[in-house]
């Protein structure tokens, strides 16, 4: 710690001591019955709201969650050790929220907003947004027409996402899923660059706390912690801690989308939320339903992926919003959005389990990871036959759908082919063709981790593909080949890829694509 | 609170029938004395709440006690007894208590202080009860000398705290609320 100024010691407190005021209050109260693995029971309190914040002797807070005849059930938002049987309960007539600002990003900061980085307190002036709030109405949404890029070749060519969408990464353990979605979030840099920021939230629900520092170090030397923020609710936090992480995450999120920027949240992952909310919906004595978990663990995802929304372009009626929270309304702007890329972790590859079964029908598409794909090395590992997505097709920049098109369908065929691939040279000409294609193209959508790609270098690459102008080339030397090819289109053929990245394909860049990767493969010709 | 619910349900079927009777003063000083004789002593608690001893020796054991007790009083011991009720007595008590003061407006409201109440606070802690709930109150007087000053007033789920401990704590939450220099509490 530096050296401390006893004038500067006395200042400070001197400018806390003459903020306080000593003051009698009138507080609703009730006494604590029982305490226990993160939950309380209290008597009295007979007026509490379901989703009331309550606080505790000594400041500690919680949410009613259970209004029964006799008693209040309340899951307690910290360190439960210091409450007592007896002691006092108050009710505080708020309902549990958190205070977000400008400042927000570039912090790590708990369920409740405050910052366990050490890095003082959140700067600037911070509103106050509600963790439980109701999704947008029909009538102040708009439909995805925008592209998120996620700097994925496989994902922006074929399950492509767009702004206020919600797409499911799902996959087993060790499959890459957070990779997919941290390189997401360093592919947002250039937007930040160019000064129209996709503010991004990663929500970390019961992970190691030495994974959430190493993904706060990769995002910073990649310089994404500038507009990043990550809620971590760690393993060793009580679990009321992790059922809200995510709902913390949302209400940042919100607080950019409904002031007209686009947000992008993470949530890392929701099977670890659900087990948190089964355990305090059992503690809470509710009853337990399918594989244990409570009856209303659909409507915890839904009502949480539901707030991801495009907001219509119009600040009138944006300003009319249901549910805005009286602290930001005067900041309400329209043609925000919050896209969601919630994580489920499946066991074996098995999708039918309750929870992944929720989510999917819930979201707007999934991105498939599967450890068959990863161990063959094909990285991402991305299934893309059982990837979709159901609204992004729309929000796909023009030259990328054209380029990309056939792309799906092309990959398909190679795969009920791939089967014969060993019967070798007794295949006829036109399903060796389909084969060979079908495996550069494979290999062309295979991608090292944190290295997204900027989208008009993707599209210029899946079009070297797709036209099968690769054919010369031997498979193992596709990486080599794409390098080479992109740093000879970024070198000499700038405006190609500018309009690439505008959304055009005209005959004369086809052309100029054509005829470098002709130029170039034939170099690798055996 | 263990069979609160139960409780209740004996505890108004207790003062309907004391109702009735015009016994329900009577009942109500047998169950502030059952009250506080269980509170106060660890073996009649033991022996209530044992599932190894016999319920005759239980009514026994209540009636010798309770010797002066209203004969509806007693037919509860029987009931409770018969029913396997015998461990919530207690509740069943202070349930009557409540519904009998709700019964006859009754407010009790509890002060707490560092130092004993003398009248002329009292006059002025009423003045203060009747400012927040528009009646006046029956005082019980708790000392607790760890509030250091001021009262702490507390009818049924209001609390009016005009305590120096809370007002302390306060500051001192106020100053280690992301204050490096203060660890937290």
């Amino acid at each position: 710690m530096a050296e401390v100024n006893p004038a500067e010691v006395s200042a400070i407190l001197k400018k806390q001591l003459s903020g306080f005021e000593a003051k009698a209050s009138l507080d609703e109260v009730g006494t604590v019955l029982t305490v226990g693995d993160g939950i309380a029971r209290i008597y009295g309190l007979a007026n509490a709201q379901y989703g009331e914040l309550v606080e505790f002797e000594g400041g500690l807070e919680g949410i009613v969650l259970n209004l029964e005849e006799d008693n209040v059930g309340v899951v307690i938002l910290g360190p439960f050790q210091e409450i007592k049987e007896g002691s006092v309960v108050k009710r505080t007539e708020r309902i549990a929220s958190i205070r977000v600002g400008e400042g927000i990003t570039g912090r790590v900061i708990d369920t409740l907003g405050f910052p366990i980085d050490g890095k003082g307190p959140i700067e600037g002036e911070t509103y106050e947004m509600p963790l439980e709030r109701k999704a947008p109405g029909v009538i102040y949404r708009e439909p995805v027409t925008e592209p998120l890029q996620t700097g994925i070749k496989a994902i922006d060519a074929m399950v492509p996402v767009g702004r206020g969408q919600r797409e499911l990464v799902i996959g087993d353990r060790q499959t890459g899923k957070t990779a997919v979605c941290i390189d997401t979030i360093l592919n947002q840099k250039e937007f930040y660059d160019a000064g129209e920021p996709v503010f991004c939230i990663y929500v970390a629900i019961g992970q190691k706390a030495s994974t959430v520092a190493g993904i706060a170090k990769v995002l910073e030397d990649r310089g994404a912690l500038a507009y990043t923020t990550i809620v971590a609710a760690n393993a060793s936090d009580p679990a009321p801690m992790q059922v809200y992480a995510p709902f913390a995450g949302a209400a940042i999120g919100e607080y950019f989308r409904d002031t007209g920027r686009p947000a992008l949240i993470v949530y890392d992952d929701l099977s670890k939320q659900a087990v948190a909310y089964r355990e305090v919906s059992l503690l809470l004595r509710r009853p337990p339903g399918r594989e244990a978990y409570p009856g209303d663990v659909f409507y915890l995802h839904s009502r949480l992926l539901e707030r991801s929304a495009k907001i219509i372009n119009d600040d009138k009626i944006a300003s009319e919003m249901n549910d805005l929270p009286d602290s930001i309304k005067h900041l309400v702007k329209g043609g925000g959005s919050l896209t969601a890329l919630p994580l489920i972790e499946t066991q074996a590859g098995d999708v039918s389990a309750y929870i992944p079964t929720n989510v999917i029908s819930i979201t707007d598409g999934q991105i498939f990871l599967t450890s068959d794909l990863f161990n063959s090395g094909v990285r991402p590992a991305i299934n893309v036959g059982i990837s979709v997505s159901r609204v992004g097709g729309n929000a796909q920049i023009k030259s990328m759908k054209k380029v990309a098109g056939t792309l799906k369908l092309d990959q398909a065929q190679y795969r009920e082919l791939e089967a014969f691939a060993k019967f070798g040279s007794d295949l006829d000409a036109a399903t060796l063709n389909v084969i060979e294609k079908g495996r550069r193209n494979v290999e062309i959508l295979k991608q090292a981790e944190n290295d997204p790609y900027p989208v008009e270098d993707q599209i210029a690459i899946i079009f070297a593909g797709s036209k099968n102008l690769l054919r010369d080339v031997p498979i193992e030397r596709i990486r080599e080949f794409e390098r080479e090819y992109l740093e000879y289109l970024n070198m000499k053929h700038r405006d190609v890829l500018d309009g690439l990245k505008a959304g055009k394909l005209t005959d004369e860049i086809t052309d100029t694509l054509t005829n470098v990767a002709k130029e170039l493969s034939g170099k690798y010709k055996k | 609170m263990k069979g609160t619910r139960a409780a209740q349900r004996y505890a108004k079927a207790i003062l309907d029938l004391a109702k009735d009777r015009n016994e329900s003063d009577a009942v109500y000083q047998d169950m502030e004395s059952i009250s506080q004789t269980i509170t106060s002593s660890e073996e009649l608690q033991s022996l209530l709440a044992s599932p190894v001893i016999k319920d005759d020796l239980k009514r026994n054991a209540l009636k010798e006690i309770f010797k002066n007790a209203s004969p509806v009083t007693l037919g509860a011991f029987d009931i409770l007894l018969e029913n396997n009720r015998i461990n919530i007595l207690k509740a069943v008590a202070q349930k009557y208590i409540q519904q009998y003061n709700e019964l006859n407006n009754i407010q009790v409201a509890t002060v707490t202080t560092a130092i004993p109440l003398d009248s002329n606070l009292e006059g002025k802690i009423q003045d203060k009860i009747r400012e927040i709930t528009g009646n006046s109150a029956t005082i019980k007087n708790v000392v607790d000398p760890s509030i250091i000053g001021g009262f702490i007033l507390r009818i049924g789920d209001l609390q009016y705290n005009a305590s120096v401990a809370k007002n302390l704590n306060n500051l001192k939450r106020q100053f280690s609320n992301n204050n490096s220099y203060i660890s937290k509490i």
